[in-house]
């Protein structure tokens, strides 16, 4: 069984530099791009990695931000980087602060830059959880196999029993089912009530919060924001070019803070996320998206920013859309602490109801993802998992009922 | 699922007749692409025949309809200021043959805008769309116009081309088209509960599904008569050129017949080599997801019953969860996933389809040998509607948690995907699903263009620009 583990760095740019940066990293490769300056593929153990910069405001410089969702730990992870991709690493790196110079480059000054920037993730999310990427890439291939061993023997079967027993018997015996060492991830309930106990008991300040949200916050806005056909064209449209080429896609927010209560909810709010994700979100779908491979909340420039980093699969709107449709009240929850979100309503309501409004706005935080890199392009999260509970119901469902074989069977 | 009244509350008088009616009793169309080569006189021409644009206040029986449609570069030659461009939607501003749009809908290989008959530059003015009631008279109608539009030099005809509904309504491949329709919330149609969608998916100016009001153009610069145009709804202040008006979508679709029926034919042989005919049908049905007679595979699993069915009361979640009788695959579940989508509840899937629902207005065409369907729909936010349904259900190689199938009819896979040689047409059977391996495209795109299709009154006031 292997744990997935969030990377982060940020690395401040110097100014000058920005302009220099953002050309090399455009250069440098998309999950189509054959020619990239950062080769993941020679690390096995990448799901899906990004550089994006976190653009310069008047409050704000500009700042590098790798982000990678691995199997293994940080530490592990950046000697990967160092060992695979440190010309890739110098021809970034060399813009950002406190990056040694070209003479007192070598593995061990390039880990330790590395380490020394590393940022901690506090909410991220699995669509998959304890998979590895060589655990989804053998369960695709092995679940292609078990469809074509179906497509030539299915005349034989007249029964689900007799179709389930010669599924079974293919897979327990095929090779690719010798790595068993992976366990389904199961939701805790305990700890969830424990969750709840603990939301109850502090209710009150919960309601006072909101209440504070309402007064000192809520009441303050202008009721309109822009909606999707009123944000810039340009942004929208260089946006838009870089989505879609595969299954999945990429979102990169970077949303600046509202300070004092909201700031508080905000990181209470994370925290609630994070435990949720980690104890019950846990079988492939986050408040009924089924659709998210990889997604975090993290803070940067101490707090007084923080960015959304998601991998999913399908386009833009339809991800959006999927979410306000299932917790609407939960964005809300988040993303009221961003400047510039549609209006709220007692921290819950409004905001992203107003969907047109909310899309603009997702639009408008969203930065360019230059650099993406996804191991498994072409699967989405949805079949990871159907795949995976075959291959475990099949190989650990001893004695299945007439009504799971049908559900196993279904999934092939 | 009950047939329910539907209140008329619209204002019909002032929307084009096309959104709410499908002229069933006038068979025959025509698609007219005009270029404006005069701004000033092909305004003239609208305004003094204004009264022919027919509406959706449907009282008399007409024999001869107009519809007008207007690309962005025929209300820029019509005179409208570059100010009031910016309340436009951007697929609308774009058009649809840019490359993230050709990306997302499939437009690429055989459906390339390279090889269309319009649409490839984005740059269509007007389409004029005509109404007859034989196929002598529509011809005659566009010899009149074109002769109009000769002698006065305000337009010019760069495409044109017949469609016409079949006396069965069947389309080429033999399948009853046009059945599920929405029902515009507000138009006193009556129809089936789940079919009757908040006014606002289809007209500009009034709420959506989300209970909001969609994107509509404003005069942000004023000119022209503004008292002929309604306020902004949302209270902005602004006179509102969308309200009661929409956004077309048209795409020409080639429809290869004999190699649909040839491929059905193939893949259902008795093991003698001998064709078989009902399992032919069947396959065809499957990947439908009904009968040729119109029948859903919902109520009649087993075979066709024949006749001309038009019943569109149906759901999957209770008599078909699991796609035994409609394959999840299916064009028909695909499009319009009703009560059964993803695992959500009856009710958050009927919220989430109702979002997607776009209102059809084809009709087939038979010219120079080549058969196809004028696809042509209305829908408030093309992205979220169209674009949503063609991007994420059609061409959707995994929706429904499929492996690796697109619609039959009318998908196309995702250009770079290396799979695309193993896809297939999965039908849910027990034990085992069945597996049809298809990667042939049936259909193929031959034009596609996003228009505004205004209203009566917003016509009245682009003429007075």
């Amino acid at each position: 069984m292997k744990t997935q583990t969030a990377v982060f760095l940020q690395m401040r740019i110097q100014s000058e530099y920005v302009d220099l940066l953002e050309n090399t990293l455009k250069s440098a490769g998309n999950p189509l791009h054959p020619d990239s300056i950062f080769p993941f593929e020679k690390i096995s153990t990448v799901h899906f990695a990004r550089w994006i910069i976190a653009p310069a405001t008047q409050k704000f410089h500009a700042s590098l931000i790798y982000s990678g969702n691995v199997d293994g730990t940080e530490k592990e992870h950046l000697e990967d980087l160092v060992d695979h991709m440190s010309d890739g690493l110098d021809q970034i790196l060399q813009y950002c602060i406190g990056y040694p110079h070209k003479e007192d480059r070598n593995r061990e000054s390039r880990l330790q830059y590395l380490m020394k920037n590393l940022g901690k993730t506090p909410t991220f999310y699995v669509g998959a959880p304890n998979r590895s990427v060589e655990q989804i890439k053998i369960e695709a291939e092995l679940h292609e196999e078990i469809q074509s061993f179906v497509q030539k023997n299915s005349m034989d079967w007249k029964t689900q029993k007799e179709a389930y027993s010669a599924v079974q018997q293919f897979v327990r015996e095929h090779p690719k089912s010798k790595n068993t060492d992976f366990g389904m991830p199961k939701k805790n309930g305990f700890k969830m009530i424990l969750l709840l106990l603990l939301l109850a008991i502090l209710l009150p300040f919960i309601l006072i919060g909101i209440l504070g949200i309402f007064l000192f916050y809520e009441l303050r806005l202008k009721p309109y924001g822009k909606t999707i056909s009123e944000v810039d064209e340009h942004h929208v449209r260089a946006m838009k070019d870089q989505e879609d080429f595969i299954y999945q896609n990429a979102l990169s927010q970077v949303f600046e803070t509202k300070p004092g209560l909201r700031k508080i909810m905000l990181k209470f709010i994370l925290w609630v996320t994070n435990y949720a994700a980690k104890n019950w979100y846990v079988e492939g779908s986050l408040m009924g998206t089924p659709t998210i491979h990889f997604a975090r909340w993290v803070f940067i420039d101490n707090g007084k920013r923080f960015v959304f980093f998601s991998n999913f699969d399908g386009s833009y709107d339809g991800y959006l859309g999927d979410f306000v449709n299932n917790n609407g009240w939960g964005l809300n929850a988040i993303y009221g602490a961003a400047y510039g979100y549609p209006r709220t309503f007692f921290m819950f309501g409004g905001g992203s109801y107003n969907v047109l409004e909310f899309l603009g706005w997702g639009r408008q935080t969203q930065v360019s993802t230059p650099v993406w890199y996804s191991a498994y392009p072409w699967y989405g999260l949805p079949q990871i998992v159907k795949r995976s509970l075959l291959r475990d119901e099949l190989l650990n469902n001893t004695n299945p009922s007439e009504e799971e074989m049908k559900k196993t069977l279904n999934r092939i | 699922m009950a047939i329910i009244q539907n209140k008329k509350t619209l204002n019909l008088q002032d929307i084009q007749g096309m959104v709410t009616l499908g002229y069933s009793e006038l068979p025959y169309t025509a698609y007219l692409i005009l270029h404006i080569s005069n701004g000033i006189k092909a305004k003239k021409w609208i305004a003094k025949n204004i009264n022919l644009i027919d509406t959706a206040n449907h009282l008399e029986k007409k024999s001869r309809t107009i519809h007008l449609a207007f690309g962005k570069y025929g209300l820029q030659a019509l005179g409208l200021h570059s100010d009031n461009f910016q309340g436009f939607p951007f697929p609308f501003l774009e058009g649809i043959s840019t490359p993230n749009r050709s990306r997302i809908l499939g437009d690429y290989g055989i459906n390339h805008s390279d090889n269309w008959r319009f649409g490839a530059h984005n740059d269509e003015h007007v389409l004029m769309v005509l109404h007859a009631e034989s196929a002598e008279d529509i011809k005659a109608f566009i010899n009149e116009l074109k002769e109009e539009f000769s002698g006065d030099k305000s337009f010019v005809v760069n495409f044109e081309s017949i469609g016409f509904n079949q006396p069965d309504n069947k389309e080429h491949f033999g399948f009853h088209d046009g059945i599920s329709q929405p029902v515009v919330k507000g138009s006193g149609k009556s129809g089936p509960e789940n079919d009757i969608i908040e006014t606002g998916e289809f007209i500009l100016g009034y709420k959506n599904e989300h209970q909001q009001y969609p994107d509509s153009p404003k005069i942000y610069h004023p000119q022209g008569n503004m008292d002929l145009l309604h306020d902004d709804p949302k209270g902005s202040g602004l006179k509102d050129l969308g309200v009661n008006g929409t956004f077309l979508v048209y795409r020409q679709m080639e429809q290869h017949v004999e190699k649909f029926w040839n491929f059905m034919e193939e893949q259902t042989k008795n093991s003698d080599g001998s064709i078989n005919e009902d399992e032919k049908i069947k396959l065809a049905a499957k990947c439908v997801g009904r009968w040729p007679s119109g029948a859903s595979l919902v109520n009649y699993p087993d075979s066709d019953p024949g006749g001309d069915m038009i019943n569109d009361d149906f759901g999957y979640a209770d008599k078909d969860p699991d796609g035994l009788r409609c394959p999840f695959g299916s064009h028909l579940r695909r499009n319009n996933p009703r009560d059964a989508h993803r695992n959500y509840s009856k009710q958050q899937s009927l919220k989430i389809t109702k979002q997607h629902r776009i209102m059809r207005r084809g009709r087939i065409y038979d010219e120079n040998g080549e058969k196809g369907l004028h696809f042509l729909c209305f829908n408030t936010n093309i992205e979220l509607q169209f674009e949503f349904i063609q991007h994420l259900w059609s061409n959707n190689n995994q929706m429904f948690e499929l492996t690796n199938d697109v619609d039959v009819l009318i998908g196309v896979p995702q250009e770079n995907n290396p799979h695309n040689n193993k896809r297939k047409f999965t039908i849910q059977s027990e034990p085992t699903n069945k597996y049809i391996q298809t990667i042939d495209q049936f259909t193929s795109i031959k034009g596609g263009a996003y228009f505004f299709f205004p209203s009566i009154s917003a016509l009245k006031y682009l003429t007075t620009l």
